[in-house]
């Protein structure tokens, strides 16, 4: 067995670790992960016996990975059926398959933790009024986890006390806003909610409306992705340009992550860089799965010291990406950095049974 | 009705009573037979028909020459006294993963005597652009007026289930491509008490080769059969339903079989380009197997690693279930047998077509005479893999559009 290293990394600010420093303790982590999940998930030693890759690796990038889409097809797990105490879901629009994480009370609490660490390293160490772009009514329904709700139950821990904006039939409610505001605005406070939400409930209907809050002392962190703003194609630049016109909130930080690896996730500074930390790391590969290039396009490959529970520590996404630099970010962050670029496109159809 | 894509001419329904009918009519109608066959000389004049293989063969099959064999192929087996009509009307359902399909279901139903209304994909294709261009311009001369009524093509949301049902109601004949989960949609909705389904179901095929004589192939030879083959394989990304995925190796031979593969594999270097989503997507069902242990089968990735152009599976044992674990955008499995006899348990009502090459057909035919399989529908050449026929999935699709007048 590999030493787990883990509790190392938890010695460290979470974005402090070097490159030589940080590849030696993570690439122990994953290949004592690698050697956990290859004893305890049938399905996954099927996959490494099939692939020929059930030995320790000494380079990160010679570990297997897992397409991300595998969890949409099998349930994959690497604890005891008793011990599973939450299971997530992706967000997959309507009529797909979704994807299924199993976690125990460890691998949990781990992504509470770590999520907690690298947040913090944003927004500081105190609790803040928070304004969630969302309806409670996300978060209420128990028995469906979606990626929403864990992102939601998952940031609230910064929060001090929890506002949400939006009614039941997820519409506008200006009286939330306006209460807010008349109680939080001259102390720092936090915004949070999926990147599209905020896009079509909040910034356009400040638009819609002509409301003008000064909310210049909040904090707005967004994620989830842009992939439902793909038609009205607005960039990254011009929704922050959007967030400072209309309410001058001037602190905006997109996130990256997704539900297969909850808690690690990839936090947009102030360069407008997303960043990897101790927990997690990033390749590129081209449609061959051969490494790419730094600066080069190809599908993003996230690896996240995280999953006991299951084994999402090595995946392959179909997002696209590319790496902009290693430990030299100007915002002093140590770590890789890089820029995701949306979903690889898809020319072709599924199957037989596609007639739409 | 919803539909938003009229490109024929409707019937007015107020000169439809004045008016009589131009359909149904006699099969082989010499009307439609001459307007297939203006397409194919339009389509081979124009400019763009070499960027889509597709529509390149598309031109080629209602070329005169096919055509004909087509109507020789339905007269040898019919009874010369009597007579045979269309239905009337045909609502074709057609599929998106092969974008020119919808226009050989409309062949059938134009060949086999009926007026069409063509539910196209919801995504317009390039070819089918172009495609569509050509016959409304044919439409419009007057030599081809009294086709007007026969051909109509509608799209709309799949989900628009008011329009489905509408056309359903009154069609005579209602054509459903799109695998097994379409037709359990469409069956929702009623036909007319007279009229009929013509479903086509999911299915899987395969190659049959035998070892012994791809090893007598010289190289050129060889060649011509790689490319064959891998027109088979890759044209549509082993999306249709007569795509191949396993290749059963008849006299293993391992050094020809390696001979092929090395030929192939440089075929496919060459021509095949892949993106980055069918290649995560590949990858995705490649391991969707191996978690599943292949279905208890020992397998072997025999493919260089370091590309995802192709993935070869040797498996040592193969169940009906291995059907089921299709992985597409090139892959195939591998599985050698001494005697037909081993694949009894295999074949399935699922199998369609079997391509060939350097095997026996007159014991492929006692085989399947003697071992009671339900599947099987088609055995052809290799090469012929996705060239489409009146006869299709075990149906003779111009008798199943068209009635028999008995005359004695």
């Amino acid at each position: 067995m590999f030493a787990d290293t883990i509790e190392t990394i938890d010695q460290c600010a979470p974005f402090a670790l070097k490159e030589a420093e940080k590849n030696k303790l993570f690439l122990n982590r994953i290949n004592y992960l690698n050697q956990h999940h290859y004893e305890n998930c049938a399905p996954y030693q099927n996959i490494i016996n099939f692939l020929g890759s059930d030995k320790p690796v000494k380079q990160l990038s010679d570990a297997q990975y897992l397409p991300v889409q595998l969890f949409k097809h099998k349930e994959l797990y690497s604890i005891k059926n008793e011990d599973i105490v939450k299971t997530m879901t992706s967000s997959g629009t309507s009529g797909q398959q979704v994807s299924k994480i199993f976690l125990d009370k460890k691998t949990a609490n781990k992504q509470t933790k770590v999520l907690s660490k690298i947040v913090k390293d944003f927004i500081g160490g105190k609790r803040l009024p928070m304004l969630i772009i969302d309806t409670i009514d996300t978060i209420k329904k128990r028995s469906a986890f979606s990626a929403r709700t864990a992102a939601i139950r998952g940031f609230s821990i910064f929060a001090k006390s929890q506002y949400f904006l939006l009614n039941g039939d997820l519409s506008f409610n200006e009286n939330t806003l306006h209460e807010f505001h008349s109680k939080f605005s001259h102390e720092p406070f936090l915004i949070f909610g999926f990147t599209s939400f905020i896009y079509e409930k909040f910034i356009s209907e400040l638009e819609k409306r002509n409301l003008n809050y000064d909310l210049s002392q909040a904090t707005l962190i967004h994620g989830g992705g842009w992939k439902k703003l793909e038609s009205k194609a607005i960039s990254n630049h011009a929704y922050k340009e959007k967030l400072k016109s209309l309410c001058n909130i001037t602190r905006v930080h997109n996130y990256y992550g997704m539900v297969e690896q909850t808690g690690s996730i990839f936090m947009e500074c102030e360069e407008g860089r997303l960043h990897c930390s101790n927990y997690s790391d990033i390749l590129i590969r081209d449609e061959h799965f051969q490494l790419c290039g730094h600066g080069e396009n190809g599908l993003i490959q996230l690896l996240s010291l995280l999953p006991g529970s299951y084994p999402g520590h090595n995946i392959l996404t179909e997002d696209m990406g590319k790496i902009i630099g290693i430990d030299d970010c100007p915002c002093g962050r140590k770590g890789k950095t890089f820029q995701a670029l949306g979903r690889a496109a898809q020319a072709e159809l599924r199957g037989c049974s596609d007639v739409s | 009705m919803l539909a938003n894509t009229f490109l024929a001419p409707q019937t007015e329904e107020k000169n439809e009573k004045i008016k009589a009918l131009t359909y149904p009519r006699e099969v082989f109608d010499q009307g439609v037979v001459n307007f297939l066959i203006a397409i194919s000389q339009r389509l081979q004049r124009h400019g763009s028909i070499k960027d889509y293989p597709d529509l390149a063969s598309l031109a080629f099959w209602c070329r005169p020459a096919n055509i004909e064999k087509l109507k020789i192929q339905f007269s040898r087996t019919s009874n010369k006294q009597n007579i045979y009509q269309g239905l009337g009307k045909v609502f074709h359902i057609t599929p998106a993963n092969v974008p020119l399909n919808f226009f050989y279901s409309l062949c059938f139903g134009l060949l086999a005597g009926n007026a069409n209304t063509v539910r196209l994909p919801s995504r317009q294709s390039p070819q089918e652009k172009i495609l569509l261009d050509v016959i409304n311009e044919l439409i419009k001369e007057k030599l081809f007026s009294s086709l007007r009524e026969l051909i109509s093509f509608v799209r709309y949301p799949s989900d628009d289930e008011q329009t489905t049902e509408g056309y359903s109601k009154n069609c005579d004949a209602r054509v459903i491509w799109g695998g097994d989960s379409t037709i359990e949609k469409i069956r929702k909705f009623p036909i007319p008490a007279r009229a009929r389904d013509v479903a086509f179901a999911d299915r899987y095929s395969f190659a049959m080769l035998d070892a012994k004589s791809v090893g007598h192939l010289n190289f050129s030879e060889l060649n011509r059969f790689a490319e064959n083959f891998y027109n088979d394989v890759y044209t549509l990304n082993q999306n249709a339903c007569s795509s191949p995925h396993l290749i059963i190796w008849t006299n293993r031979e391992d050094d020809s079989e390696k001979r092929f593969w090395s030929a192939f594999e440089s075929i496919v270097r060459k021509r095949h380009s892949l993106n980055h989503s069918a290649a995560v997507s590949k990858f995705t069902q490649l391991l969707v197997g191996a978690s599943e242990d292949f279905d208890g089968a020992e397998a072997t990735l025999t493919s260089d690693q370091k590309q995802n152009h192709l993935y070869r599976i040797a498996v040592n044992k193969i169940s009906p279930s291995l059907s089921a674990l299709r992985i597409g955008n090139g892959a195939i499995y591998e599985f050698h047998i001494k005697q037909l006899d081993e694949l009894n348990l295999l074949i399935n009502e699922k199998f369609q077509t079997l391509c060939y090459f350097g095997v026996d057909i007159d014991s492929l035919k006692q085989w399947i005479l003697k071992s009671n399989i339900r599947g099987i529908d088609r055995i052809v050449p290799v090469g012929q893999a996705l060239d489409i026929n009146t006869l299709w999935d075990g149906m003779d699709l111009i008798r199943q559009l068209s009635r028999e007048i008995s005359l004695r």
